[in-house]
């Protein structure tokens, strides 16, 4: 066999491991990265150097910042806040966690997102007799296209910043903060429209008003007993916001945004050394994750090394010279892909054909050719909407919801999915058309 | 679909007088009624407010356990409304934080009166979490004379909060698993407990866990206390539940099983030292004849409130 064919089974079995969920994703690209490296198909050094320490650094970086966040109590601050800001009305509720998720998960990763979000919206909806579904998958949904806006927002996003040296946290926030914004109103729409007779003001049911008062007094009592100190709060969210400020100051500083987010997490930990133990913070890190990412590059490493990627993106070539059609296959398969796989390996072998195929000779003189990393950040992205295992986010949400007592069944949540995807990626197929139109 | 109001709400008012103890409740019920009557957007003249107040004094009347001092409250703010057929939602508000000074007033004199028990160097065992007793550790802070406080430990989240509070407060102060107090019991003096109600029965309605203690204190005659201003009797002479009951399904090694959850613990008043109320402390037979002489009134209320239900 040739070594195309090789590494591609490889790459395939470690595909067809993780949609089987019988083994660990870590454990899978680790075998893969073994047997590539083992076989001799890429040299130790190579391997190394096939590892992108930008992905895998600005991935630490913001572990980092957000665990300490999180030690520091600022974000049940935030849920409480937003809780007691609700005043127990649905459609406060409603809106101002699904806004708030969908902003949060712009800065913060969603896993994070909804790990803040969830058990407070269960809690809240719950406690106040509102069922609990369309309000959490309102967050789910959300969580997944907020984390479209920013270059750190969302997996797919941070390979693409990364490897894509071109791309700023500014031209995220430029390119991707419409079709977010639009896709968010959108799907707020529906979700309102379709479950109208829950998500309404209670405010003329005295009994209703009355349980909602009284949670909201016990969020007051648990926000009081929080005991953040004033200073506390505005140091740490001077550093946060600093770690932003020096993500968009990117063309003047040309710090990559790997040693922002380090140095920010380092400014936390050096800010609050009586507060935040490293010994107990750093174990905290999904270290998993960051080996997946590690073993991923490796295989992907060797696809391009002995040439599995430029077949692909030479076939991908051959399928049309319209580049607009590319531009639709492209964000299509995405969302389809992400739907029912994870979308990060999908989007790590996609960046480097993405860049074989907008320098050949075919569509090397398009000016819109930048277009392709907003299709495929848009299409992993939304995607991951799609179903109940598209993003770490709905399994984690899913989780929380069933350690309660709420089961969310796959098909249960492919109904409530399907539309809201959808409506999510026609508008950003018209967005990219009118990108590459006008 | 919402579901029903009286599950919701009787969960609400377990759940809250678990996590903060029942006069946290009370307190809380009040800021939120007032925070309900801004919020309904309703007519809000007294009729009104009569007939809202009517249909929510019958849902907290069908809640298991009944939290009398809620019931009690709601009551007052009834007859209130019924004495004052102008009044509005101001004079209302206004009435509700006149019941919040009262309840503030009766948990300064009923701590007072806890305090007279620590004139010499005491072992003290807690075991409830409530603000009532964590506000006692507050004044036990600065009295002359502190005792040693033994904390009956329960799950983390209960307990954390008493120890952070006696380190804060300077006492000295050791942790015992609930069921392994048998240990210490011969270094004990007394125990305080924080009490929901006491019922027509003549049973205390103490958190979960409380009745095998007392039991097992009684028997080392160790002086059991329990913190119940009499605002919070229960006179009722009907039968009901004293605890509310949760079946939850669970499963071990393949085997599907229910497990019963009840949310209070039911205590006879023999087994009771002494009732701190907010007048005095009461030995059983006194808390019986206070009892007797409250109920009285409490049912005359009652019938009113009934009669112009029914009109």
């Amino acid at each position: 066999m040739s070594d195309i064919t090789v590494v591609s089974l490889i790459f395939a079995a470690i595909f067809a491991g993780i949609i089987s969920e019988k083994l660990d994703k870590t454990i899978l690209v680790l075998i893969g990265a073994s047997i590539i490296v083992g076989c001799g198909y890429l040299h130790f050094e190579e391997a190394m150097h096939s590892i992108d320490f930008d992905t895998v650094i600005l991935l630490l970086g913001m572990m980092l910042l957000v665990d300490s966040l999180r030690d520091l109590q600022i974000f049940d601050w935030v849920a409480l806040k937003l809780g007691i800001m609700s005043r127990g009305n649905p459609v406060l509720i409603f809106l101002m966690f699904s806004i708030a998720t969908a902003t949060l998960s712009a800065f913060l990763d969603n896993v994070t997102t909804v790990l803040i979000i969830a058990p407070l919206i269960i809690q809240l909806t719950r406690g106040i007799g509102l069922p609990v579904k369309p309000f959490l998958f309102s967050v789910i949904f959300l969580s997944n296209i907020g984390g479209a806006a920013t270059l750190i927002g969302d997996p797919p996003n941070i390979l693409i910043g990364s490897q894509v040296k071109s791309l700023t946290f500014a031209s995220f926030l430029q390119y991707l903060s419409f079709p977010v914004i639009v896709s968010a109103i959108a799907v707020l729409v529906m979700i309102k429209r379709a479950k109208r007779d829950v998500i309404k003001p209670r405010n003329s049911n005295f009994d209703w008003l009355f349980m909602s008062s009284l949670m909201l007094e016990q969020m007051k009592r648990e926000l009081d007993e929080l005991h953040i100190p004033k200073a506390v709060f505005v140091k740490s969210m001077a550093i946060f916001l600093l770690v932003i400020i020096g993500f968009f100051l990117h063309s003047v500083t040309h710090l990559p945004p790997a040693v922002v987010a380090i140095s920010g997490a380092t400014l936390m930990m050096l800010v609050f050394h009586k507060e935040l133990d490293p010994h107990h913070l750093i174990p905290k890190i999904e270290w998993p994750t960051l080996v997946f990412f590690s073993g991923l590059f490796v295989v992907v490493g060797a696809m391009e090394h002995v040439g599995v990627l430029d077949v692909i993106a030479h076939e991908l070539v051959g399928v049309t010279d319209n580049f607009f059609i590319m531009l639709m296959i492209i964000i299509w398969s995405s969302a389809i892909l992400s739907a029912v796989v994870d979308n990060i390996p999908f989007v790590a072998v996609m960046i480097p054909i993405l860049k074989d195929l907008i320098n050949s000779p075919q569509f090397a003189d398009n000016p819109k050719t930048g277009l392709v990393w907003w299709a495929l950040a848009l299409g992993a992205c939304f995607g991951g909407n799609g179903s109940m295992i598209g993003a770490s986010a709905n399994v984690v949400s899913c989780a929380i919801a069933k350690s309660k007592g709420i089961d969310i069944g796959f098909k249960e949540f492919i109904k409530e999915a399907l539309p809201i995807t959808l409506a999510s990626i026609i508008i950003s197929s018209l967005y990219i058309a009118v990108l590459y139109y006008y | 679909m919402e579901t029903g109001a009286l599950p919701v709400l009787n969960r609400l008012l377990v759940e809250l007088e678990e996590k903060n103890g029942s006069r946290a409740l009370g307190k809380d019920m009040l800021s939120a009624l007032k925070t309900t009557i801004d919020e309904f957007s309703g007519e809000k003249d007294c009729k009104a407010l009569l007939h809202q107040l009517y249909s929510l004094h019958n849902l907290m009347l069908a809640c298991r356990p009944r939290m009398a001092h809620v019931i009690h409250d709601l009551q007052a703010l009834i007859i209130y409304l019924i004495a004052h057929k102008e009044a509005g939602a101001e004079e209302v508000k206004h009435f509700i934080d006149i019941l919040y000074k009262e309840s503030e007033e009766q948990l300064n004199e009923t701590i007072d009166n806890a305090l007279a028990l620590f004139t010499e160097p005491k072992h003290l065992l807690l075991h409830s979490h409530s603000r009532t007793i964590r506000t006692l550790i507050d004044k036990l802070a600065t009295a002359k004379v502190r005792p040693i406080v033994y904390v009956a430990a329960q799950k983390t989240h209960k307990t954390d909060k008493i120890i952070v509070d006696l380190d804060r407060a300077g006492i000295e102060h050791h942790v015992v698993s609930e069921y392994s107090i048998v240990h210490i019991l011969d270094k004990l003096d007394l125990a305080i407990f924080g009490a929901l109600t006491l019922n027509n029965n003549e049973e205390v309605i103490l958190s979960p866990g409380s009745g095998g203690l007392i039991s097992l204190l009684q028997q080392y005659n160790v002086e059991v206390y329990a913190i119940l201003t009499r605002n919070k009797f229960s006179y009722w002479r009907e039968q009901t539940e004293s605890a509310y009951k949760e079946v939850r399904q669970k499963s071990l090694s393949g085997i599907d099983y229910e497990k019963m959850v009840f949310s209070h613990d039911v205590v006879s008043l023999n087994l009771i030292t002494g009732i701190i109320a907010d007048e005095k402390i009461y030995t059983p037979d006194e808390t019986r004849a206070e009892y007797d002489r409250r109920q009285n009134e409490f049912l005359e209320h009652e019938h009113v409130i009934k009669e112009l239900e029914g009109k």
